[in-house]
């Protein structure tokens, strides 16, 4: 049973490592970093080089084949959207019930205009829709990667269901690199005790090599990936 | 080909390795030859025979350890000897270097006098082109050969000993020379000691890819500092009648116009 | 598709007669390496990268225990179930009774090579439950009923047109020219079975003992739907994937995908933690975390093999092994290859079985110039090598350990040494060819002279000659 092997493995774990020195009071998680504070810094560095990074950023975005739509302001971003929409032919859509996009009232907008509202609920439906519609919790200036947590609001499959995934961003997600990232990311886990059950770095489209080394994209994950980034 | 005047008169012990001793003594007559040239005091300890590679390598470690200890005992007594000479260990071959001055360290980690002895002769263990460099501090000893040569990184020399552009300096130095790199100049060419027996149709592909780089780079010469490599290369070309030369870094320094 | 024996020099020469093979390898090699080689160039701290990322490994090998009870406390926390497996049949068992006990009928999968190493489709078909690779590589290679050639590609060892063929014949299609069209039918075909499928089982690359989190790193989106999709999600991690604490993650991902593909950043990268949350509205409801020993405790003890376990899997010393491109994957055997299969396969599956692993490498060292963890793969080699020498004591190798007697013999007496040059020095003569050197030599030698010359012993060995340049 399970229960006699986990007692086997741990202890012929801890005989074959009987000649290492280890100090006990050692073995431990906390490294002593003030995650808080150095926070505080990165952000600060984060906003110095903000226009900086912004560049960066929609150059890594072009360089994984990702559609960047740079909208300055929310009605120039919806537009794009429905020129999106009309271009693509798009019925229907799934979205985040996320704070910036309700702010907006996207999804309301999206169904006035005539295009189908489809739940994440069922898998089976969601899997139909034409395009999934989400914002963005972080994103990484120097890989081009879009950070999406999931919650009760921003569930997992609208970004990777349906064929085209659409994720709206503004500059003050953006981190310079992933060591950034993981500091505040340590911090909000340290003030709080939740983690979430999934998040997911998302760098441009599905893709895959393995036939012949050819590129090829949209293997099952999202054929096409666009950021809509608010300036 | 100015010699930094040293503060003590320089000894070197040449570690001639049983592959040159045997089957190539023409490069360790280069090596004397070149070595007195600058300058340097050169002798040759007699029971010298080997130190133990080849049987480290596959996997005879008890064996290597024997022949090993005699290498150091025969080494150290004699350099204890010198007091008011610098001596040095100088060898023409980057993996029997390697073996002293990296391998030993952990076969003796257990036996603190032997490990004391390997301290003392490892620090003055060199490899040929790593003692002109940077002990003697001299790329340019006077040589002088026509030909375009290519260069052919040996394994133990480039990743245990990291030594890497000081054999092309010295090559480049040599007037007449005419260097050019080859494409995969760093990539192993299938010798790997009994490797090239225990598995000869791989060690033969890689061969092929290795003489079909030397092919494209347009040299008339190939040039190591490893008689191993050499030996395995050298071996391929004359059977397929291949027109490169091979040559030991010491054999090309040692000529002159 | 089971484990017998590896069989190095047998199944290495028929991959040199492979002409298209020697195609794929040296395309996939090329590439990747300097893709590699680029990607490391663009990150001014690579080396300490490097540096680091083995300090945190060594750290959690050498308090392994420690850390996995972290990490089963972490899990169960975030509501999942932590199973301790000690070998690859109780792991299967273990996997196929969650499926039971879910009432499951079919099974995604997503890249492992954990599972792999369990044989664990084969359980699952044993047991009537449907299951489907859902890693395009994978995929095909399952369809062809074969072992992965390489860790990152494991179809690399197929052209086209041999998928073209393989898909028409299995899938009952037309034949397909372009990568576009065969990968279109297998999203299309593989959409329903994530769309239907009761159970996904992943592999991870990391677990994070401090929060319990697996992370798996792809590209496709296979594994992102296998891990979200279907109501159980299985996670099979070998314990030696795991790292102390989140913010390790920074260091090793960075290192992980230029490490393996040259890419920055791979496409997706899941931080799975526990199952859905009561309030998500997507997710499986089961999470099942599967550790794996299958004798990576056992590697344990050796201080000289132990960083065989620091290796994060990313096909960095494949991609730069000149004897990994010339033979491929399928001549180490087994699910691992190259010279990360090479030090493990004989550590994992028993000396006995691989013998011949420890030595299918020239010792050259490219592995260790890549290797984003700096596994010493030439320490280790030697040390296995030892080990198989030691193992079989006037066993097969006779011939080779009375070679070795003469040897040590000679090298012993300086003066055995001198005369036995000069004997050799006379009776090399027959097998001299015109050309100064020997063109052929009796067995085990032969092996060399059958396409290459041997130097001659010289007529006057170097100390001979010195008596008289010494003067």
């Amino acid at each position: 049973m399970s229960n006699s092997s986990r007692e086997e493995i741990l202890h012929t774990i801890r005989k074959r490592l009987e000649g290492v020195g280890r100090d006990e009071k050692k073995i431990s998680v906390d490294t002593k970093r003030n995650f808080r504070s150095e926070t505080e810094e990165v952000q600060k560095l984060i906003d110095e080089s903000q226009s900086a990074l912004i560049t960066q950023f929609i150059d890594e975005l072009k360089n994984v084949n990702t559609n960047v739509i740079e909208a300055g302001g929310e009605e120039k971003a919806k537009s794009s959207l429905q020129d999106l929409i009309k271009e693509k032919e798009l019925k229907s859509f799934a979205i985040w019930e996320s704070q910036f996009l309700k702010e907006i009232n996207l999804k309301q907008e999206l169904k006035d205009s005539g295009l189908k509202l489809i739940t994440a609920k069922n898998k089976n439906r969601i899997a139909k829709a034409d395009i999934g519609i989400t914002e963005v919790d972080y994103a990484i200036a120097d890989t081009g990667t879009l950070v999406l947590i999931a919650d009760k609001n921003q569930p997992r499959s609208v970004s990777l269901l349906p064929p085209i995934h659409l994720a709206i961003m503004r500059p003050e997600n953006l981190a310079r690199n992933i060591n950034d990232l993981f500091i505040i990311l340590k911090s909000k886990l340290e003030a709080s005790e939740d983690i979430t059950s999934c998040m997911t770095f998302i760098t441009g489209p599905s893709r895959t090599a393995d036939i012949e080394l050819s590129l090829t994209l949209g293997v099952h994950g999202p054929k096409e990936l666009y950021v809509v980034f608010l300036l | 080909m100015q010699l930094n005047n040293p503060k003590r008169p320089l000894k070197v012990y040449i570690f001639i390795t049983c592959l040159v001793d045997t089957f190539f003594p023409e490069v360790g007559e280069s090596m004397v030859k070149v070595l007195k040239a600058l300058g340097v005091e050169v002798d040759f300890i007699e029971e010298q025979t080997c130190c133990g590679q080849p049987a480290f390598n596959s996997g005879y470690q008890d064996d290597a350890r024997v022949v090993a200890e005699r290498f150091l005992s025969i080494f150290d007594k004699t350099l204890r000897d010198e007091p008011g000479k610098d001596t040095y260990i100088v060898c023409p071959s980057g993996s029997c270097t390697s073996m002293v001055k990296v391998f030993y360290e952990d076969i003796f980690k257990n036996s603190p006098e032997l490990l004391n002895k390997v301290r003392h002769i490892s620090q003055k263990t060199f490899e040929f082109s790593e003692f002109l460099v940077t002990v003697l501090n001299t790329v340019d000893v006077g040589a002088e050969y026509s030909g375009v040569i290519t260069y052919h990184d040996s394994c133990h020399l480039l990743r245990e000993l990291g030594i890497k552009d000081g054999p092309r300096e010295l090559i480049k130095s040599v007037k007449g020379v005419e260097f050019k790199e080859m494409e995969l100049h760093d990539a192993c060419c299938g010798f790997g000691g009994t490797f090239s027996i225990k598995f000869p149709k791989v060690s033969v592909s890689m061969l092929d890819e290795k003489i079909e780089c030397i092919i494209n780079s347009g040299a008339e010469t190939l040039v190591s500092s490893d008689m191993g490599c050499l030996m395995n290369i050298g071996g391929a070309l004359s059977r397929r009648k291949i027109p490169v030369k091979i040559m030991h870094l010491a054999e090309l320094l040692a000529k002159r116009g | 598709m089971g484990f017998e024996e590896v069989r190095f020099e047998q199944d290495s020469e028929k991959a040199l007669r492979n002409k298209s093979l020697q195609k794929a390898l040296v395309n996939v090699t090329n590439r990747f390496r300097s893709a590699r080689n680029k990607a490391s160039e663009e990150v001014p701290d690579w080396e300490d990268l490097r540096t680091s990322a083995r300090k945190i490994k060594k750290e959690t090998i050498e308090n392994l225990d420690k850390y996995l009870l972290i990490l089963e406390e972490s899990v169960k926390k975030a509501g999942g179930k932590v199973h301790w497996t000690k070998d690859a049949e109780e792991a299967s068992r273990i996997i196929v009774g969650i499926a039971r006990e879910g009432n499951v009928k079919s099974v995604v999968k997503s890249k492992s090579m954990a599972t792999e190493e369990i044989e664990l489709n084969s359980s699952f078909e044993d047991a009537g439950i449907k299951v489907v690779e859902t890693d395009l590589g994978e995929y095909i290679i399952q369809l062809a009923g074969e072992h992965p050639s390489h860790i990152i590609a494991p179809a690399i060892h197929k052209t086209k047109e041999d998928i073209s063929k393989l898909f028409s014949e299995k899938l009952g299609i037309p034949h397909y020219d372009k990568p576009e069209e065969l990968t279109k039918v297998a999203r299309e075909r593989l959409r329903s079975e994530f769309l239907n499928a009761d159970m996904g089982v992943s592999g991870a690359n990391f677990a994070v003992a401090e929060t319990g989190t697996i992370v798996v790193v792809e590209n496709e989106g296979n594994a992102r739907l296998t891990t979200t999709v279907p109501k159980i999600h299985v996670a099979l991690v070998g314990i030696e994937k795991l790292i102390p604490r989140y913010e390790d993650l920074s260091l090793f991902l960075t290192v992980l995908a230029r490490s393996a593909t040259g890419q920055k950043s791979s496409t997706y990268v899941s931080f799975i933690t526990g199952p859905k949350r009561s309030t998500d509205i997507d997710g499986p409801e089961e999470f099942h975390l599967v550790l794996l020993d299958n004798g990576r405790s056992k590697i344990l003890a050796s201080e000289k093999t132990r960083e065989s376990l620091y290796c994060i899997r990313c096909g960095a010393c494949l991609n730069n092994c000149p004897v990994y491109r010339k033979v491929g994957g399928h001549s180490y055997g087994w699910v691992y290859s190259g010279p990360i299969g090479a030090i493990i396969t004989p550590q994992l599956m028993g000396i006995d079985k691989a013998p011949e692993l420890p030595f299918a490498s020239s010792l050259c060292g490219a592995c260790h110039d890549v290797c984003p963890v700096k596994i010493d793969f030439p320490k280790v080699l030697l040390e296995l090598r030892k080990n198989v020498v030691e193992s079989k004591k006037g066993g097969t190798r006779v011939l080779e350990r009375l070679g070795i007697r003469l040897w040590r013999f000679t090298v012993e007496h300086e003066s055995i040494y001198k005369i036995t040059n000069k004997l050799s020095y006379y009776f090399q003569l027959p097998w001299k060819g015109s050309n100064g050197k020997l063109n052929s030599l009796p067995y085990p030698f032969s092996r060399w002279t059958d396409q290459r010359d041997f130097p001659a012993v010289a007529k006057k060995t170097f100390r001979e000659t010195w008596k008289e340049i010494k003067k």
